[in-house]
């Protein structure tokens, strides 16, 4: 009987020491986890970007594959914004709505960002970038093969302060050379990825403009950003 | 002798012809070139002077070149590239409690050597918190910043100017006036001019290639192939298996 009982003492505590053991390190095990899946992005970005920068140097027709594991993150390539990118989730390494550079990788940390098409009372649709702090909207115009007559001096239908409740309706305008016609011409508006719970969120504007001269612009509105951040890529003939 | 004069005269019979530079030659061609903000004119032609030329001029005409002598040199290795102009119209609530400024000063134009802070701004103090809304140069190289009153339509017209290469514009929406845009400038790294405090859940980390056309879209996690292509346009043309 007394070795039955001690034998039962010694399971109790050898299955009690393992579950202390195993909830202490878990979540170490996660967090080292963390940390690997970070540094493993890091380097798989080196690695696309190493490539990229030989392809520039290269002839045409030069190509490079490369064997990538994300694990659980995401890759993507939005070939709209020119860029190549990694989301990974559960992290609060940076604050919110800020960017760092580590060489030629950006990293910025935040929560949601809102991008969709919405329907507008008047029957028109907007582009919608969304977040916390800011709303910006521009007019849904033709398509990718779908050109249409595009104006930008009137395509930003929305930018709204959410902090203040403010909306103003500027008229906008992109010149090249700061010639007049090149605001203007034939293309199109659309959202590069369209989602409720995205990092960042981007409207690309390609116009053909009258002036022979066409462009990308690229609105970006990343998390907890109060700003939006333009960029025009792209410009050919100018 | 006969024999070598045979020999040498075959040889030079059986080089490749070579031209000299032909000025009317149709492979040769002279384009006038139109710039912008190059600075004086020289006496003779109506050239703009070389040496203003590099400093702020932008080209009017693509894929051209600019030659001394025999020398040339496209207008990319001179740094002429294109300019780009973001304008913005706009009034917050239209009423006398708006304030417009670039760096703290009123209605103008200005260079980079005019200002120390490079952004056009509209606040409303008569709104609680003051929203601000403005243009704010992130780029490489500022070519100018306008500001004017547009008075007839109770709104500040914004221009805000820069080199193509690394072009950025930051558009604020946030609080606090133009004062606090002014205090986050210089931007180190890009954050908000003034933060929610919100909690982040999430990381983006990214490469971009603002001159490069990059074509395809994807998404995907776990493990996969990517295969990168340069094609005749020079785009890398992108898959992933």
């Amino acid at each position: 009987m007394k070795g039955l009982i001690e034998a039962a003492l010694v399971v109790a505590i050898v299955v009690g020491a393992t579950a202390i053991v195993v909830s202490t390190v878990t979540p170490l095990i996660s967090q080292g986890k963390s940390q690997q899946d970070f540094i493993s992005a890091k380097n798989t970005l080196s690695e696309v970007d190493s490539a990229m920068q030989q392809l520039m140097l290269e002839a045409v027709g030069s190509r490079r594959q490369i064997d990538l594991d994300v694990g659980t993150g995401k890759f993507i390539v939005a070939g709209d914004e020119e860029k190549f990118k990694i989301r990974l989730e559960g992290y609060q390494t940076i604050e919110p709505g800020s960017t760092i550079q580590e060489g030629n990788i950006q990293i910025r940390g935040g929560s949601a960002v809102e991008a969709v098409e919405e329907e507008q009372s008047d029957g028109s649709t907007d582009l919608v970038l969304r977040n916390s702090l800011v709303t910006f909207a521009v007019k849904k115009i033709g398509g990718p093969s779908n050109w249409s007559q595009i104006n930008t001096t009137s395509m930003i239908t929305q930018f709204t302060n959410r902090r203040t409740g403010t909306t103003v309706h500027p008229k906008s305008g992109i010149f090249i050379n700061d010639k007049p016609l090149s605001s203007a011409g034939f293309g199109y508006t659309q959202l590069t990825t369209q989602s409720s719970n995205i990092a960042s969120g981007s409207i690309e504007v390609f116009v053909n403009s009258t002036a022979g001269i066409s462009y990308d612009a690229v609105f970006t509105l990343s998390s907890a950003s109060d700003f939006v951040d333009l960029q025009v890529l792209n410009i050919h003939g100018a | 002798m006969i024999g070598k004069i045979f020999l040498a005269a075959t040889f030079l019979a059986l080089c490749p012809v070579a031209f000299a530079a032909d000025t009317n030659s149709s492979n040769l061609s002279v384009l006038n070139l139109e710039f912008d903000a190059g600075g004086g004119y020289t006496n003779s032609t109506g050239f703009q002077m070389f040496s203003t030329i590099g400093l702020n001029g932008a080209a009017r005409a693509g894929n051209a070149y600019v030659c001394v002598g025999y020398l040339c040199f496209s207008l990319e290795q001179l740094n002429l590239r294109a300019v780009v102009t973001f304008l913005m119209d706009l009034n917050i609530s239209g009423t006398g409690s708006e304030n417009a400024t670039v760096d703290g000063k009123g209605f103008g134009f200005y260079r980079p050597s005019d200002i120390s802070k490079y952004f056009a701004c509209v606040d409303d103090v008569g709104i609680p918190s003051d929203p601000a809304y403005g243009i704010v140069f992130s780029g490489r190289q500022l070519n100018y910043i306008d500001l004017e009153n547009n008075s007839g339509n109770h709104s500040y017209i914004m221009r805000v100017s820069q080199m193509a290469e690394d072009n950025r514009f930051l558009l604020p929406a946030t609080i606090g006036g133009c004062s606090q845009i002014s205090s986050r400038l210089p931007m180190i790294t890009l954050m908000p001019f003034v933060p929610s405090g919100e909690t982040a859940n999430a990381i983006e980390m990214f490469l971009s290639y603002p001159f490069i056309d990059i074509v395809g879209n994807y998404e995907k996690t776990g493990k996969m192939t990517l295969i990168m292509e340069k094609n005749s346009t020079n785009q890398i043309v992108v898959d992933v298996i």
